[in-house]
């Protein structure tokens, strides 16, 4: 993923610091201004943007150390630094400068720029100040309106010359204290549109929490284009605007043909037919091509080249999507680059802005469809989608122009984890054979896991996930398939005898069919939670045990069934009596990944119902009491 | 591994690199890459590996690390006068050729960041003192063709560049799984600074167990004739072979092949069961009779720093400040000098710790939750005790002792490596540990029982020498029942809802087993006010205004510990947490029952009421209570920590026991009682549990008993033995049937 929100705008990026801390009840934060003011420079010849951000904060304890900081890159720069505490600029204050190390990304061209300020008192007062200035109007995408700390004010104002065309669209305001004022002021000619927020809560991380532009407020900015200094400047007018930049920077792309060519019939060749050649394509680069991200100016938008990426034997989703393309293209193939927002992101392509996308895949057109191949998304298989960029708004490359389509959504099927089990008992023991069967991104998940460890305790991990480190729970005879290959299952099949599973009381059994009890300890703390939860993909949890009854022995206590069905997850779990046996069968979907807040309460109801049904055991007693 | 070698500081040079100084970056690194690659042994050309080997992530085929140092002084002319300076130059090369067998392999060596130069040269006025690092990088795969590709180390990119500091980023081109990767991490160091000059900041350890198989690993050394250099060999490592070269360097040379794979395991002490090297080098402009001078003439780095140690005795301005406070406590010198020794003793050891935890730092607000934590620097306080008790003629002896999990005392390397402590002879001794703000004066942390230590016993000569008596001792262990954990739990089972356990839960802990709970539980506040109270102390906001940094702090730390106070059901929610594995509900009634900061209180205690989910399972109209999940679980061994080659190196002798009260609800009877009656016991513990029913309460006890501290390997059978029968506890339930 390009993740190139730390490219675009410093007021995006002052977010990424906040999501990385915990609402911080240490300072409040008394009134906030962030002025944007359009110029245009003469000695470059190019509209800019100066920022002034200032904060003004007051602390609720003693010695709180607060902790600031903008984050920049090559399209922006810090112009000035100030910072006052209790009037007086902080003895050796000096603003320190370095770069900015993200997760996931080897290399990018984010830099910060911070202090520590020490508010020694309750009711200490800081003052701080960034001036700042984008080079490039495409770069400034968004403003937003939180902060780590609680803000009582806070506002924006943009300084819009008439020359200058830009688009404000507000987002996430809801029922929020936020008013807009516009003005005209004649002498300058300019347009001044202020934004005044008022009582707005400091930010919380929350895993599984929407990306930050679903949940918090903050205003999208479109620079569309300008006419000033006897010039005329076209940023994103329209999306053809931004395909055109995209595609120059694909179109200056250029790569050694006969390297490519070589390494696609390699490939190909042994395939019987072409979508062998896709397959042997796709999960070439899947398997072979390492994802490390570089992040790096307007190379944060440009792909490797192709050959570069198959020498390198890495790249991030540019260089992966590039290289699949060609590889596909030297084949025979009509394949095209495409740009997309995965699910962290709320825009589509009706808003054009640099904000929008954070991916690049390939779409290949084949037989009068398209099949999306996403190189970075390993061990899952053509055609199957991952949840992060299922249904997301795609432009596809076509010369000069584009066009726009979505990727498929995948049914809950693609996704599955299938336990069958059939167990006799044996004393205290439950023995018989067990199988599991991945599909999709349950599939991929476990193949992730197992390949992220090191060769020689693979076995032990998959041996601990399989048996929940339940050392009663004893493997022997294991058998796996499928770990090498995208087009097939995983499996994993291996002779059971779970000791203890029983309990005994005066010739009755009492038993316990299900080891992993899934979501069991799923409930929401919902006085906690201030996000939505968002699972990571959609799934179906399938477990199946036949338990054959013993001679002598009949079914004596089975719990009820558990039938739960609504639009967002499914929860059956149903207790079937056969001749000598009885079928545990067990079904847990997760249908939309979306699960809103009002939801919660449900969610904590149907999660108690389901431990219940864990919580009860199986009674079998002998046919002769 | 993720190579990082942003920290990889360290030593070597030779000749030939001194000549290289004025040489370009660029130039400097070929010259390097020729040297290093340019003939190798026929272990770094290499490419088959052992088929037993097959299942490893990666196997090393061969490591080299050599260092090399010269160190000499030379005049430096400044305007007025002139001085004299250490030029250091240190040259340290780490080569390895390593086959890439998986893709987690892969993901550790196909990225590489490293400091890349650093030049913290001085200019003053018209003298430059020189102080830089310049690290060379190389790699090259060996594709199972035998194809070599060098990568193009050009390709880095840097996340910091300045004309002084750059740090870079190397991803490794072409690397796939089956590859052999071939690399070098070369650092030059050249300073004039004299920082880096000392034993402590030349101090290499080479362990020799890894986290890959090791086929080849040779370490050489070579060093300037006038530096001094100490090395230990620990545990059984092998011996450097010792040499000299026309110029009088000392070469040190050592080759390993198929080093063994380290093994990680519960309670082992790697610094006692693994071999390893410890080196270190000197050079200083030190009186012949000081610092790193005095050392390198002791026997061993041990000797020289006992040499140190003992130096350090000097009775500073204020020394007794101590004795003063214990006067005022008694009221009299005389009523002081008729107390009884162990009441003496008591008191100023606790006029210690209320004079040493009980001062509180500016910057200690901002961290709350490690005030409890802080240690004491024991070699001071050692120090300055001894020095009392020699002035007050208390027969006495410094304990000098390192701890079970680190280094033996005789391969103590660094004065870090042992810490100290006293023991006043008497009737029965008395121990004075200067540890953390819990530990009870004649209480020894479970880290030094049973170890050897040195007996230093200490004769004033005058204010700035003391002569020592030196002697070799034993610390005494503790037995099972001082270390002890005992917990009644009340349970019931909620009217509204069955499943539910409402647990009373009172808990008393002695010995080693309360620290970590009385650190955790007692607020700051209590155990300040506590130490106040007892030593006749000082207010906080008296301690605090004498000091000038926190003179106007007393607000401050009023506020903090108040809040501190207002999270205590956090902490006890986290106990419960970490003990029963799952978020208690209702938590109410959290006390603490008795602090036990005192060595006349031993046993800390504290209640709690919460409830628990998911421990009662409903089979029809009767419930299965999980009893043996109630004691919070016995520990149960992993399939790999079930064999061993190691001994067993555990925190202490210790119990646990649990009364656990369990209310029959009406109309129910209970059945399975009779089952939880076992016991075992041998060599190394015992487990025992025994229940009964009376009236509508079914109350078991359990009982496990670690006897040792310590156990041989050969004992592992019985010690599992116990351990599972042990662990079999935690299935075991009680059936409570509804009546018909």
């Amino acid at each position: 993923m390009i993740k190139r929100f730390f490219v675009f705008c410093a007021a995006l990026l002052i977010f990424n610091n906040a999501e990385a801390s915990f609402a911080d009840s240490a300072a409040t934060i008394v009134s906030s201004k962030d002025h944007y003011s359009f110029l245009f420079n003469v000695k470059s010849g190019q509209v800019e943007i100066k920022q002034v951000l200032t904060k003004n904060y007051v602390s609720n304890s003693y010695q709180v150390n607060l902790q600031v900081g903008e984050t920049y890159n090559n399209k922006v720069s810090i112009d000035e630094v100030t910072c006052k505490v209790d009037g007086r600029v902080p003895k050796g204050f000096k603003p320190l400068d370095e770069y900015y190390s993200i997760n996931d990304i080897f290399y990018s061209d984010a830099r910060v720029c911070y202090f520590n300020a020490l508010l020694p008192k309750i009711g200490s007062l800081a003052e701080v100040s960034f001036r700042q200035t984008i080079t490039d109007p495409r770069y400034f995408t968004s403003v937003f309106f939180f902060d780590q700390y609680r803000m009582l004010a806070k506002d924006v104002v943009f300084t819009i010359p008439r020359w200058m065309k830009v688009e404000l669209k507000e987002m996430n305001f809801g029922t929020l204290d936020i008013k807009k004022t516009s003005t005209y002021d004649a002498k300058l000619d300019c347009d001044v549109v202020t934004f005044t927020a008022k009582n707005l809560s400091a930010t919380k991380t929350e895993e599984n929490s929407p990306g930050p532009t679903y949940i918090y407020p903050h205003i999208m900015v479109m620079c569309k284009s300008a006419s000033t200094g006897g010039k005329s400047f076209t940023y994103f007018n329209t999306l053809n605007d931004q395909y055109t930049f995209y595609s120059s920077l694909v179109n200056s792309n250029s790569y050694d043909q006969s390297v490519i060519s070589n390494k696609a019939k390699e490939l190909a060749a042994g395939a019987k037919n072409d979508m062998d050649k896709i397959k042997a394509v796709f999960y070439y680069v899947q398997d072979n091509i390492r994802y490390i991200a570089f992040e790096d100016g307007v190379a944060g938008l440009k792909p490797e080249n192709a050959d570069e990426v198959l020498r390198k034997k890495y790249g991030d989703c540019k260089g992966m999507a590039n290289l699949t393309k060609a590889l596909l293209v030297t084949l025979g193939f009509d394949a095209r680059l495409c740009w997309l927002g995965t699910k962290h992101i709320v825009y589509d392509y009706s808003t054009p802005s640099l904000a929008v996308d954070n991916h690049m895949i390939c779409a290949l057109y084949y037989n009068g469809k398209k099949i999306y191949l996403d190189a970075t998304e390993t061990y899952i298989g053509l055609n199957e989608y991952a949840e992060r960029i299922q249904g997301r708004q795609v432009m596809i490359e076509d010369g000069l122009k584009y066009s726009l389509d979505s990727i498929p959504v995948a049914a809950t099927t693609q996704n599955t984890h299938e336990e069958l089990l059939i167990l006799n008992v044996d004393g205290n023991n439950l023995i018989g054979t067990v199988k599991h069967i991945w599909k999709g991104e349950e599939k991929r998940d476990m193949l992730n896991g197992i390949n992220s460890i090191k060769k020689e305790k693979a076995d032990e991990a998959l041996l601990n996930y399989l048996s929940d480190r339940n050392s009663n729970y004893s493997i022997g005879n294991i058998k796996v398939s499928g770990t090498g290959n995208a087009d097939k299952d995983f499996t994993v099949s291996y002779q059971l005898i779970h000791k203890n599973a029983i309990s005994s009381f005066g010739g009755e059994y009492y038993i316990d069919l299900d080891l992993k009890k899934e979501y069991m300890n799923s409930a929401i703390k919902i006085a906690e939670r201030k996000h939505p939860y968002w699972f990571s993909h959609k799934t179906t949890l399938f477990k199946d045990v036949e338990l054959i009854i013993p001679p002598g022995y009949s079914i004596s206590s089975i719990p009820k069934n558990l039938d739960i069905k609504n639009s967002d997850y499914e929860f059956l779990v149903h207790f079937i009596v056969q001749p000598n046996k009885l079928i545990y069968r067990k079904k847990l979907i997760i249908k939309n990944i979306k699960l809103e807040t009002i939801k919660f309460e449900q969610w904590n109801k149907d999660i108690e119902s389901l431990s219940n049904i864990y919580n009860h055991s199986i009674v079998l007693k002998p046919t002769t009491k | 591994m993720k190579l990082n070698v942003l920290l990889f500081g360290c030593l070597l040079i030779t000749a030939k690199l001194n000549g290289q100084d004025k040489l370009p970056y660029a130039e400097k690194a070929a010259k390097l890459q020729k040297e290093i690659w340019g003939a190798p042994v026929p272990e770094f050309k290499a490419t088959a590996i052992p088929e037993k080997f097959e299942k490893e992530s990666a196997v090393v085929i061969a490591r080299s690390y050599s260092a090399q140092r010269s160190s000499n002084s030379k005049l430096k002319f400044m305007l007025i006068t002139a001085g004299v300076a250490i030029k250091t130059v240190k040259v340290n090369t780490f080569h390895e050729r390593v086959k890439i067998n998986d893709k987690s392999a892969l993901e550790d060596f196909s990225t590489i960041a490293y400091q890349k130069k650093l030049d913290k040269t001085v200019n003053m006025l018209i003298v430059k003192f020189a102080n830089t690092q310049n690290t060379f990088i190389g790699a090259k795969i060996i594709k199972p063709d035998g194809k070599e590709v060098v990568i193009n180390t050009s390709e880095e990119v840097l996340t910091q560049n300045e004309t002084k500091d750059q740090q870079g980023k190397l991803a490794i081109s072409g690397l796939q799984v089956g590859d052999i990767l071939d690399y070098y991490v070369c650092t030059v160091d050249v300073s004039e600074q004299a920082d880096g000059d000392r034993y402590k900041d030349n101090d290499n350890i080479f362990s020799l167990v890894d986290e890959y198989p090791v086929l080849y690993y040779s370490i050489d050394f070579q060093f300037s004739k006038n530096v001094k250099v100490k090395y230990i060999y620990a545990n059984g490592a092998p011996h450097f072979t010792e040499s000299r070269n026309s110029d009088g360097d000392l070469l040190l040379s050592v080759q390993l092949r198929d080093l063994p794979k380290y093994k990680s395991q519960l309670w082992s002490s790697p610094m006692r069961q693994y071999p390893y090297i410890e080196i270190g080098s000197s050079y200083t402009l030190d009186p012949k009779t000081m610092g790193d001078n005095l050392i390198s003439k002791q026997s061993s780095m041990f000797e020289g720093n006992k040499v140190v140690f003992q130096d350090s005795f000097v009775e500073y301005a204020d020394f007794d400040k101590l004795v003063k406070k214990a006067k005022d406590f008694f009221g009299s010198t005389k009523a002081m000098k008729e107390a009884p020794l162990d009441t003496l003793m008591k008191v100023l050891y606790d006029q210690w710790k209320f004079t040493t935890f009980g001062e509180y730092t500016e910057n200690q607000m901002s961290e709350v939750g490690d005030i409890n934590y802080r240690r004491a620097n024991n070699k001071w306080a050692a120090i300055t005790l001894s020095i009392i008790l020699t002035d007050m003629k208390v027969d006495h002896e410094v304990l000098l002792v390192a701890s079970r999990n680190s280094n033996s005392l005789e391969n103590s390397y660094t004065m870090n490596d042992f810490d100290a402590m006293i023991r006043v002879n008497g009737p029965r001794p008395i121990y004075m540990a200067f540890d953390d703000v819990v530990t009870h004066c004649n209480e020894i942390p479970a880290v030094f029982e049973g170890e050897k230590a040195v007996a230093l016993r200490p004769k004033r000569k005058n204010a700035t020498k003391y002569l020592f008596t030196s002697s070799e001792t034993s610390l005494p262990t503790s037995t099972s029942d001082k270390n002890l954990i005992h917990e009644k739990l009340k349970i019931s089972l909620l009217p509204t809802n069955m499943q539910k356990l409402k647990v009373e839960r009172n808990v008393k802990q002695t010995g080693i087993m309360r620290h970590d709970h009385q650190k955790a539980l007692i607020p700051i506040q209590d155990i300040d006010n506590k130490f106040m109270t007892l030593t006749k102390g000082e207010p906080l906001s008296k301690r605090l205004s004498s000091v000038k940094q926190t003179k106007k702090m007393s607000k401050d730390y009023e506020y903090l510990f108040n809040k501190q106070r207002e999270e205590l059901s956090k902490n006890f929610n986290a106990e419960i947490k970490s003990k029963f594995d799952q978020e208690p509900e209702q938590l109410s009634d959290f006390k603490i029952v008795n602090y036990a900061l005192l060595n006349t209180n031993e046993a800390f205690e504290f209640n709690s009421t919460f409830v628990l989910n998911n421990l009662v399972k409903k089979a029809g109209n009767n419930y299965i209570i999980d009893a043996g999940k109630l004691t919070g679980g016995f520990l149960k061994l992993e399939d790999k920590d079930k064999t061993r080659e190691a001994d067993i190196c555990m925190p202490a002798a210790r119990t646990f026991s649990y009364t656990l009260s369990i209310t029959v609800p009406e109309g129910f009877k209970a059945k399975g009682v009779e089952e939880l009656n076992q016991n075992k016991a041998n060599q190394t513990g015992s487990f025992s549990s025994s229940a009964k029913l009376v009236g509508n309460v079914v109350t078991i006890e359990v009982s496990r008993v670690y006897n040792n501290n310590f156990e041989k390997v050969e004992n592992w059978v019985a010690f599992k033995d116990l351990m599972d029968f042990a662990a079999d506890f935690n299935d075991r339930k009680i059936l409570l049937e509804k009546n018909i």
